[in-house]
């Protein structure tokens, strides 16, 4: 049974709550930034001009990849992975793993509903493009929430 | 009250001083005028105006061409200096100098015709190249390719698909004796066949061939053989590049005239500008006459114009339900800075009693500060801030991007310095790399090793930027006169909020104020409300509690976004450090800390820039603005290269 203790070791759970945080929450970023790319260079078709403007609002939905490997850099600097010396009980691995999930999951998720609401500001962008500050909020608002996520997981990460 | 007082302009003027007075209001920069068509659908109007309003706009035309004419010479020969150059100053006189305008025009013209030379040139050398496609399979058929084979032989050129068997071909030639079928080239797709056959059975042999696939090629047009034919060709290509060179090369010769063709561009929008305004107003024979907006203090400088000028004028109070346009005044430029960020709102309306660009002021310097909060990066941002507007001397919305960008550089510094962040934990990095030694660089708070502090350090801003929103819209009740709407609907939320955040911090007796406050909604929320409403909707104002909790909590991301720029720093500082120390450590250090801050930089402004907008325009203004206002757009001297200096008289 190694591999029932090797799955119940503390750093193992650590290690998997990182991957999880920086994976799912990178899944999303990368999905929604897609989705954003996709409308951004539809509207480069008609004019390439508004590049800049259009890339503002295709980095929008970036930002959860980043809280994700920032959750999981956190993850790993607390157990010592960068030093060699990782010490972590079984209790605490699982704690790292619960830590994760609320930027693993909302990341993924806000980071699609954040991509489809940047691209649809795509659209502002192509007809007014004077309004760009506007057209950031809407996916701004979506962001909200992975900012919440990220929040909660860092204050359950600073107290395990 | 900071919004700027309009009065109605109405004015009648002689026809033949139209374009002088638009030029010298233009100069103000204080004068809306507005299009007369709304008049046109009513008789009373139209009884007496000509129907042909104004003339074409020649000036249109003649703008688009100095228009492409720099373009086309900004692509050829870029002008140096991009953004750090400062506008030139020029007089009003020398501004509209028509002889500079029409020397400018001709420049133009040159470098639009040259450009024009240029696309056909580049069109004749595509015609060129798939002629010389279409030769290259004959390049080895040395027979002339307009061949008059005689009396009685006939010599035809032709294809067929490389699949073909050329074996098979020849078996179906058999049966016509009086024939040979050449093979002069062939490639991936087709064979490149000469047929020489006598004319009485030249159709027999066509139609053995025709079900194999093979068709005639013709060269009409050509003469001599394709090798000779592509010769020439080659030599047309070169010679076409050549003088293609040479035209650009004139092109770039006229950027001596660059300065000119600015100057004649920013004439020509203005006057374009002002041609479009008078296309829309309303003529007789001999006058024409406009409305408009203007600030209450301008009217006498105003007034000075129109005497000037011969008009009829008066200024008249803006009738009730009219809206006038906004214009919000700002005695300090570093609040008006700031009101770009309302602008990009949207205006408040023209009666609303509250301005809300000092608080926003505030407000955005505080929170951009504590989500960038790196004291590097505040430094980076507030210089290039600074050197932009100490070398380009912008003007406009330009410039308060400027402004804005150096205030909030200062304030990341200041937030960054608190918190102990120069490029996250570069310095230590540094230091323990080349040393060894273990430094900490002086802090006030380390938000990472003390989460709830800074947690509640943000919810707190919040707290006092949510209340101050509250108070602004109890301002604006009590102001119009409903002091009583402003206990209900302010008062006893203050209450509420006010005390459970006392019991938060261990004062019990904030409970009973919250009770106060409660009971206080609950009984007034369905004021408005008939019946039973009255009572159900007590409960339902006081469920908007959820809605202020809501507000609160968001300003978390105060937290989490400074909280996020730091790390990452020290995420690419890890990994630029990961090397050791020796030469290739630090190369890759160095490699990896350029880029990856550069990145970091990018990203956090462009987080902190939506956040503190968002904290702004939903939590602060969601409580108080009234917006809906049209913002002021007076004639002024909108140029892109020059700064016309104002003349005093």
């Amino acid at each position: 049974m190694e591999w029932l203790n090797a799955i119940f070791s503390g750093p193992f759970l650590a290690i998997l709550g990182a991957a999880l945080a920086a994976g799912c929450a990178g899944a999303g970023s990368a999905r929604g930034v897609g989705v954003a790319g996709e409308a951004a260079a539809g509207v480069l078709t008609e004019d390439p001009g508004k590049f800049g403007q259009t890339l503002l609002l295709q980095a929008l939905p970036g930002t959860q990849g980043i809280y994700g490997l920032l959750v999981a850099f956190l993850i790993m600097n607390n157990i010592g992975l960068f030093g060699g010396n990782v010490n972590v009980t079984t209790s605490q691995g699982f704690m790292y793993l619960a830590a994760s999930l609320p930027i693993a999951i909302a990341g993924y998720f806000s980071g699609i509903a954040q991509g489809r609401a940047s691209a649809a500001s795509m659209g502002v962008i192509a007809k007014k493009p004077e309004e760009l500050a506007k057209s950031m909020l809407y996916p701004a608002m979506v962001e909200t929430y992975a900012v919440l996520a990220l929040l909660v997981s860092i204050l359950m990460l600073t107290n395990v | 009250m900071t919004i700027v007082k309009m009065k109605r302009l109405c004015l009648v003027a002689p026809s033949a001083m139209k374009r002088k007075l638009l030029r010298e209001l233009t100069r103000y920069g204080c004068v809306e005028i507005e299009s007369g068509e709304k008049f046109l659908a009513d008789p009373a109007w139209t009884e007496f105006l000509e129907k042909e309003r104004g003339e074409a706009n020649a000036v249109s035309s003649q703008l688009s061409s100095m228009n492409s004419a720099l373009t086309i010479l900004q692509k050829h020969a870029p002008a140096k200096g991009g953004m750090m150059v400062p506008k030139r100053t020029i007089s009003e006189a020398d501004f509209y100098d028509e002889e500079q305008i029409s020397n400018a025009l001709t420049a133009a013209q040159k470098i639009n015709q040259l450009a024009q030379d240029i696309t056909e040139l580049y069109n004749r050398q595509n015609q060129l190249m798939a002629k010389k496609c279409f030769l290259s399979p004959w390049q080895n058929t040395d027979v002339p390719l307009d061949i008059k084979a005689g009396k009685t032989v006939s010599l035809i050129f032709g294809t067929c698909p490389s699949s073909v068997n050329l074996a098979d071909l020849q078996d179906a030639l058999s049966n016509v004796k009086e024939c040979k079928l050449v093979l002069e080239n062939s490639d991936k797709e087709q064979h490149y066949l000469s047929l020489l056959v006598h004319k009485s059975v030249e159709e027999e042999a066509l139609d053995a061939l025709k079900p194999k696939g093979f068709s005639t090629v013709s060269f009409k047009g050509y003469s001599g053989t394709a090798r000779e034919n592509m010769d020439w060709i080659d030599a047309e290509i070169d010679q076409n590049i050549k003088t293609r060179e040479a035209l650009v090369a004139n092109i770039v010769e006229q950027q001596t005239e660059r300065q000119v063709m600015e100057q004649a561009l920013d004439a020509l929008s203005l006057d374009n500008t002002r041609e479009n305004v008078l296309n829309s107003q309303l003529y007789t024979k001999k006058t024409v006459y406009m409305q408009g907006w203007v600030p209450e203090q301008a009217t006498e400088q105003i007034q000075k114009v129109m005497q000037g000028n011969e008009c009829a004028f008066e200024f008249v109070e803006a009738e009730e339900g009219e809206e006038p346009p906004v214009l919000l005044h700002n005695r300090s430029g570093l609040v008006s800075s700031f009101g770009s960020i309302t602008e990009l709102y949207g205006l408040p309306g023209y009666k609303t009693v509250i301005d809300p660009n000092p608080f926003v002021a505030i407000f955005y310097f505080l929170f951009f500060g504590l989500m960038l909060s790196d004291a590097a990066y505040g430094l980076i941002l507030a210089i290039f801030g600074f050197l932009v507007l100490k070398k380009a001397k912008p003007d406009g919305m330009f410039k308060k991007f400027m402004v804005l960008a150096t205030c909030v550089g200062i304030s990341s510094f200041l937030w960054g310095a608190a918190f102990g962040s120069w490029f996250g934990n570069a310095i230590p990095t540094v230091v323990q790399m080349a040393t060894g030694k273990e430094i900490t660089v002086p802090y006030i708070l380390d938000p990472l090793a003390e989460p709830m502090k800074m947690l509640v350090l943000s919810l707190g801003f919040g707290v006092v930027h949510l209340f101050l929103g509250m108070g602004l819209s109890g301002y604006r009740m009590i102001k119009q006169g409903h002091v009583f709407d402003a206990i209900c609907d302010i008062l006893f939320w203050y209450l509420i909020i006010g005390g459970l955040l006392a019991v938060l911090l261990g004062a019990q007796v904030g409970l009973y104020v919250a009770l106060v406050g409660a009971v206080g909604v609950l009984l007034t929320g369905g004021r408005h409300k008939k019946g039973f409403g009255k009572i159900t909707g007590g409960l339902g104002s006081l469920y908007g509690i959820t809605s202020y909790l809501s507000d609160i909590l968001s300003y978390s991301r105060l937290m989490a976004l400074g909280l996020a720029t730091g790390v990452v720093a020290t995420v690419i500082n890890t990994m630029g450090g990961l090397a050791g120390n020796g030469v290739t450590g630090w190369i890759l250090f160095v490699v990896v800390f350029i880029i990856g801050q550069a990145f970091n930089l990018a990203i956090s402004l462009l987080g902190a820039f939506v956040h503190t907008c968002r904290l702004q325009y939903v939590e602060f203004f969601g409580k108080f603005f009234e917006g809906g206002g049209r913002s002021f757009k007076p004639l002024y001297n909108k140029t892109k290269y020059m700064r016309i200096l104002k003349e005093e008289n």
